[in-house]
């Protein structure tokens, strides 16, 4: 059937990642015994890849291999998860506050020219001020969600290297990385 | 890292992708998925142009409401007076009435007694010439009392015969399994006779291809039964082709047709390879490429497997010639194919056993259940869907209020959420009964065993009203008590790397979950 592959004695996986990434999945995937066969570019995005592994089909602890190999993705994929909302409420609520002082500067404004409303548009534009001020807190907020980004980022690598030290006992390879 | 740096070219003309995700594993899927689409699609069509058809009849003639509703009670009188399960009961109750105007032609289009009336004759000629093929002698067994009560309920069930001088070996993981398997198969001399639900083409499908190829050239019979539609995307025109042309021998199951009948819901679920009548296999495995973590889709996949010895492999051979014969009508010999077993000196219990509609009680939700009534110490399940009846549900509520320790093992990841869904919601309820149910993380857990300190039963019985009430299953049964330690140590492995479902942990805490997988239980019969 497939002759190009040498599925008797060998098994293949095949990984797509970013680019800048791409290293250390090499190191890490052979730990798990995995060894670099090629390496693609992908047909649509210029920062992905797609690189085929290959290991021999019968391993040593092979199933337990394949369980924290499982895990490692898992957790992998949690830190690029924990990247990308790092700072989600922060810039939620920076747009909040932007868009309410961009509102409340323009309804001064008018209110001053258009309206001869005095008192009305000094009024918006101290609580567009005021209401600038909350950047302030929002900055302490972003402090915050870089404190647990940090806290909960380093107990996923940690959670990572435990797997991988745990797949080093089970595989007998040389951790490279 | 690969010497290539990323040209000019690439980064003017490709988008930069915003996927977050660190690393995916790159699956091939299978194809077949237009053919899936247009039989659903000319299947919804029939259904449509029924219920318009009949809505139609009743705005233009009004008495045929009238009629249509006398109808619809006089089905739901007849539903109630069936033996389907209390929750399938319910569930036409509902759709009979309020669907009043088109849900009798459906009912009467459904119901087993009317689609597979013919079927049935079939199966009963099948068995009736097969009927003294297997030597009885359970009544000798040398097992303990609820063991030989369960002996004796397979046997009045559907004759299936209790042996001793049988083995049974377990293998906790389809990768296992298959290696075993296909060491086996390379020492076949007669025949091999292969029956799955689904058999899909990948790097295992083409292992086994080799072996078969190599061994139907030197004169090996090899059969292979598959399900049409657990196995219409995996195994194509072409490949069912080139197995023809080789000399395998291979039958479909129910034939995925474009037509509207619900006969379509009854899948053959079997997993047996018989080898010589020497060996034979079943488990939870089905032959293809995630069942061995060859190819990634749900996460980690665990399964399960058993190898069979002895005289209990006849067993197997007649449940698989039987099927044969109903799907060919080719009646042949039985006993070239017996009595090809090893002389083991065994003196525990093993009973290989189908189920199907062709038995006419739900033996595998019998045999479950017979499991869990003689445990006085411990019970432990594993299954990838969790939707029992109310009799099945009640007893594993009883025993754990009785103080056995009830251990149930579901999936973290599931393979269909919707399914998922009334599953966690039903495994959740027994929570607050005392028993601990699990959820195996990183894992799509598809393995079938019920166990107790006594016997275990594992094959391809789902706890599912499926697998209970429609479909064509198979298990093993046994009282070996090594065959219960190795299966113990697979849940004891099992519980390191499974999370214990608690009060705070449900997803029936919230509301609109609950309402969600509530509408969800309305189908729950067809899951």
């Amino acid at each position: 059937m497939d002759n190009i592959f040498d599925y008797k004695n060998f098994d293949k996986i095949v990984v797509t990642t970013k680019r800048e990434k791409a290293e250390n999945i090499i190191k890490d995937y052979a730990v798990f015994g995995w060894q670099k066969k090629e390496v693609s570019d992908d047909e649509v995005f210029y920062d992905v890849i797609h690189i085929t592994f290959s290991r021999p089909h019968v391993i040593r602890n092979k199933d337990e291999l394949l369980y924290l190999q499982v895990c490692y993705e898992e957790k992998l994929n949690k830190t690029a998860d924990l990247e990308r909302y790092k700072n989600l409420n922060s810039s939620i609520l920076y747009c909040i506050v932007l868009t309410f002082c961009v509102l409340t500067l323009i309804l001064g404004i008018v209110n001053l020219v258009k309206f001869s409303n005095i008192l009305l548009g000094i009024l918006f534009i101290v609580g567009c001020f005021l209401v600038g001020g909350t950047v302030v807190l929002v900055n302490k907020l972003r402090k915050k969600e870089n404190g647990i980004y940090n806290r909960k980022f380093n107990c996923l690598l940690k959670d990572i290297n435990d797997i991988l030290n745990k797949v080093k006992v089970l595989s007998g390879v040389k951790d490279e990385r | 890292m690969n010497g290539k740096k990323i040209s000019l070219r690439a980064k003017l003309f490709k988008p930069r992708s915003h996927d977050y995700r660190a690393v995916t594993i790159k699956t091939e899927t299978n194809g077949g998925g237009i053919k899936t689409l247009i039989i659903a699609l000319l299947i919804a069509v029939q259904l449509g142009f029924l219920i318009y058809l009949h809505v139609s009849f009743a705005f233009a003639f009004k008495w045929w409401v009238v009629i249509s509703f006398i109808l619809s009670v006089t089905c739901c009188v007849f539903v109630l007076s069936s033996e389907k399960n209390g929750l399938s009961k319910a569930v036409w109750i509902i759709f009979l009435l309020l669907c009043f105007t088109f849900s009798v032609p459906i009912f009467i289009l459904s119901d087993e007694r009317i689609f597979f009336r013919r079927a049935k004759k079939k199966y009963v000629k099948v068995f009736k010439r097969s009927k003294n093929c297997l030597k009885d002698d359970f009544l000798n067994l040398n097992a303990g009392d609820c063991v030989v009560a369960d002996c004796e309920y397979l046997y009045n069930t559907g004759k299936f015969i209790a042996y001793n001088g049988s083995s049974v070996n377990y293998f906790p993981s389809g990768y296992l399994f298959f290696e075993e398997v296909i060491n086996r198969l390379k020492q076949a001399e007669k025949f091999i006779f292969i029956e799955y639900y689904i058999v899909s083409e990948g790097v295992l499908f083409n292992r086994i291809y080799d072996v078969l190829s190599e061994k139907v050239n030197k004169g090996v019979d090899v059969r292979i039964i598959f399900d049409d539609m657990g196995s219409h995307r995996g195994l194509t025109r072409k490949v069912k082709k080139k197995l023809k042309l080789l000399g395998i021998k291979i039958m479909p199951f129910n034939r995925l047709v474009p037509v509207f009948a619900v006969g379509l819901n009854y899948r053959d679920h079997r997993k047996i390879i018989i080898i010589d009548g020497k060996v034979a296999f079943t488990g939870g495995c089905n032959l293809a490429d995630e069942y061995i973590n060859e190819k990634r889709m749900h996460g980690y996949w665990k399964d399960n497997g058993v190898i069979v010895r002895g005289r209990a492999v006849d067993a197997f051979t007649l449940i698989f010639l039987r099927q044969w014969e109903y799907l060919t009508g080719v009646k042949e010999d039985y006993s070239l194919f017996f009595n090809n077993f090893e002389k083991l000196e065994s003196k525990y219990t093993v009973v290989p056993y189908a189920d199907g509609l062709e038995y006419n009680l739900p033996i595998g939700k019998g045999v479950y259940e017979n499991v869990i009534i003689g445990a006085k110490e411990k019970v432990y399940i594993m299954t990838p869907y969790f939707i029992p009846d109310d009799t099945f549900f009640n007893l594993l509520v009883n025993k754990a209020l009785s103080g056995v320790e009830v251990k149930i093992f579901i999936p973290q990841i599931p393979d269909k959420n919707y399914v998922y869904c009334v599953s966690r919601n039903n495994a959740e309820k027994l929570v607050g009964y005392g028993v601990k149910v699990f959820t195996v993380n990183n894992t799509f857990l598809h393995s079938k065993v019920v166990m107790s300190e006594n016997a275990v039963s594992t094959g391809s019985i789902n706890v599912d009203l499926r697998s209970f009430y429609q479909q064509f299953e198979n298990a093993v049964y046994t009282d070996s008590q090594e065959f219960i330690k190795q299966v113990e140590k697979d849940f004891i492995d099992l519980e390191s790397k499974s999370t214990l479902l608690d009060k705070d942990n449900l997803k029936s805490n919230n509301f609109f979950y609950k309402i969600f997988a509530g509408l969800l239980q309305i189908f729950a019969p067809l899951m």
